[in-house]
């Protein structure tokens, strides 16, 4: 070690010592902690966090409780400090029910040095509720209700300019030497003269009768079409984050839509995949993923599933309901039909809450069978019979109405 | 005068028709004839009362084996996740490495590991990129030195760590397919290439199996 290394590592304590109002023994932060910091986000804060237990204990401030000489005997191969019969190594490997540590052999003293000044020194700044609270509201106000104030603006405009061409025709009628009228006078003349005139009631009547008649038609058609349909869930799953921030692949909880009729609704257990570590969402903060755990029985506090704990199943909200008497298979359409999860679906990776983007009556998959083309490509197996559709159906495209995609019997029976 | 209360009988009448016909969508819209579309029969994932925990969503009869199922003998444990490292070979019932189940793990590495894990198995995937998830580990022999194609399968069947099982979405079978394409990711960290030839060429004659430990059921939980 050169005289010049030994001069960085003693600024660098001697800063930290500034900083930090718990001053540690000044040999143990003879450490860099930005390379320590690096090191721990890269290589421990999968099991380690520094305020609080996860799988292994909670490492801010972990030069108060052990030896210097301890920390990098145990970071570097604590299965052989367990095996020489060390009592403290022994006895925390059990109160961590024996949860295993890899060795970093290759983590030089150095290295481990780095890391305890980090958690020395990363223990000490937490941020404020407050500022947690001011982020928090930023990202949940800014949706997209543009719409309403364009519409507002432009009613605001309309009556304003109505206004300002009553007061032209008036000035041009004080100029004339005309009397003058309001805007209201003006208006109940205006209905006087229209309600004589038979054309104009006949036309008024003509517009209501389409008008009504066309709500009538379309509430009916509505019946049994749940397009648009978005209850509200018992969790506040944002789809949004998870498929669109966080780009996780849809078939990651819907695993089963590639292999069965249904695409499964996730069980907890997938949630606890990366929720075991996620401890709080940007947006609801612990309130929702408190959720999970009470379903399942993982307490947040020791980051420890409870044992004999009674789970109890989420209550989902089913959106999309195909009635009893229409067949649909999932694995079909996501495997042979090798549909996108969104062309039924619609942009549910950009859906805060999801809502039903498709109609899912018949029509609608009629017409999906006869725009779809099928894959031909690579399928030898049926290369004579997709000739032979070919040049019955006189076209170059087999689509999957060719095939027997109108058929009753195929979704009815 | 009875003209303008006419007048706003009218516009409220329109008014209302408007506002009547304004949906909510947090209710199922209205049903012709529901006894067609819902039979008697319990739906996937309805609530049921014939059940103690109110859900129509079974488990499989204990003792029960879905077609296609290998036993996995090593538990969940440590001792199992040290014998799972000295297989050092592909077990004879796992799927031939070959091109084409190297192409099927990655496509479910892809859909499964690649959030956390990475593209190249860097561990700097998506997730850590955006501080979501840290602590990765990369998959090369520095950081892993007794990785085998055994213990990866194991750490996909049980979790490590703060990783979750993954048994219940892959498949067994697709489980070896995914560590075909860890082993080739390492290689390739390794700065070296994967030899299909010797990895394929298993004859599971060094797989360690605990016979005399008690065999933890996969979790079959769908």
């Amino acid at each position: 070690m050169n005289k010049q290394r030994l001069f960085y590592q003693l600024l660098v304590g001697m800063f930290l010592m500034s900083m930090s109002l718990f001053a540690q023994d000044e040999s143990e932060l003879l450490g860099d902690p930005d390379n320590g910091k690096k090191i721990f986000t890269g290589q421990c804060a999968a099991c380690h966090k520094l305020d609080k237990k996860a799988i292994g204990p909670a490492l801010g401030g972990v030069a108060e409780r052990r030896d210097m000489d301890w920390i990098i005997a145990w970071t570097r191969n604590n299965a052989q400090l367990r095996a020489s019969g060390d009592k403290d190594a022994i006895a925390i490997f059990e109160e961590y029910n024996g949860s295993l540590m890899p060795a970093f052999e290759y983590l030089s003293e150095q290295d481990v040095k780095d890391i305890v000044a980090y958690t020395m020194a990363g223990a000490k700044p937490k941020p404020s509720p407050d500022d947690d609270k001011i982020t928090t509201t930023e990202v949940g106000g800014d949706s997209d209700d543009g719409s309403i104030w364009i519409i507002l603006g432009l009613a605001i405009f309309l009556i304003v300019l109505i206004a300002i061409l009553v007061k032209v025709k008036n000035t041009l009628k004080v100029i004339k030497g005309d009397p003058t009228s309001s805007l209201l006078e003006d208006a109940s003349v205006f209905t006087k003269v229209a309600v004589r005139n038979r054309k104009v009631i006949t036309l008024f009547t003509i517009v209501v009768a389409i008008f009504l008649l066309n709500q009538l038609y379309w509430s009916l058609m509505s019946i049994g079409v749940e397009e648009g349909y978005q209850p509200e869930q018992p969790i506040a799953f944002s789809h949004k984050l998870h498929a669109g921030d966080n780009q996780i692949d849809c078939q990651y909880c819907h695993y089963g839509a590639e292999k069965g009729k249904h695409s499964n609704i996730p069980s907890v257990s997938v949630c606890m995949n990366c929720h075991q570590y996620v401890q709080e969402g940007p947006k609801h903060g612990e309130k929702e993923i408190d959720k999970i755990y009470a379903a399942v029985g993982f307490d947040r506090e020791t980051s420890q599933y409870i044992e004999g704990y009674e789970k109890k199943p989420v209550k989902w909200v089913r959106i999309h309901n195909l009635p009893d008497l229409a067949y649909f298979s999932h694995a079909q359409h996501v495997n042979a039909g090798n549909i996108e999860c969104q062309t039924c679906h619609g942009p549910v990776e950009e859906m805060e809450e999801v809502y039903q983007y498709s109609p899912l009556t018949m029509g609608w998959c009629i017409n999906c069978h006869r725009e779809t083309e099928v894959d031909t490509k690579e399928n030898g197996y049926y290369e004579e019979m997709h000739e032979k559709l070919k040049a019955k159906h006189g076209t170059d495209k087999i689509t999957v109405d060719m095939i027997g995609g109108l058929e009753c019997g195929k979704c009815h029976y | 005068m009875n003209i303008s209360k006419s007048k706003i009988l009218g516009l409220a009448l329109i008014a209302s028709v408007f506002i009547g016909c304004q949906r909510d969508v947090t209710k199922p819209g209205r049903e012709y004839m529901p006894n067609m579309y819902r039979g008697p029969q319990l739906n996937t994932y309805a609530a049921s009362d014939l059940f103690s925990d109110s859900s129509a969503a079974r488990l499989p009869v204990e003792g029960t084996v879905p077609r296609g199922y290998t036993p996995y003998n090593l538990p969940n444990s440590n001792e199992g996740y040290f014998a799972s490292m000295e297989n050092k070979q592909y077990p004879t019932h796992a799927p031939k490495v070959n091109e084409n189940n190297l192409l099927e793990g990655e496509r479910l590495y892809t859909r499964f590991c690649v959030n956390c894990h990475g593209a190249k198995g860097d561990g700097i995937g998506n997730l850590v990129k955006q501080e979501k998830f840290a602590g990765v580990p990369t998959y090369d022999s520095q950081r892993l030195p007794n990785l085998t194609p055994s213990s990866v399968f194991h750490v996909i069947t049980y979790g490590k760590g703060v990783m979750g099982s993954h048994a219940a979405q892959i498949e067994s079978q697709d489980r070896w397919r995914i560590v075909q394409h860890v082993m080739k990711l390492r290689a390739e960290l390794d700065g070296t290439e994967l030899n299909i030839a010797e990895a394929s060429s298993n004859d599971g004659s060094d797989v360690v199996v605990i016979d005399d430990l008690e065999v933890v059921e996969e979790n079959t939980e769908e």
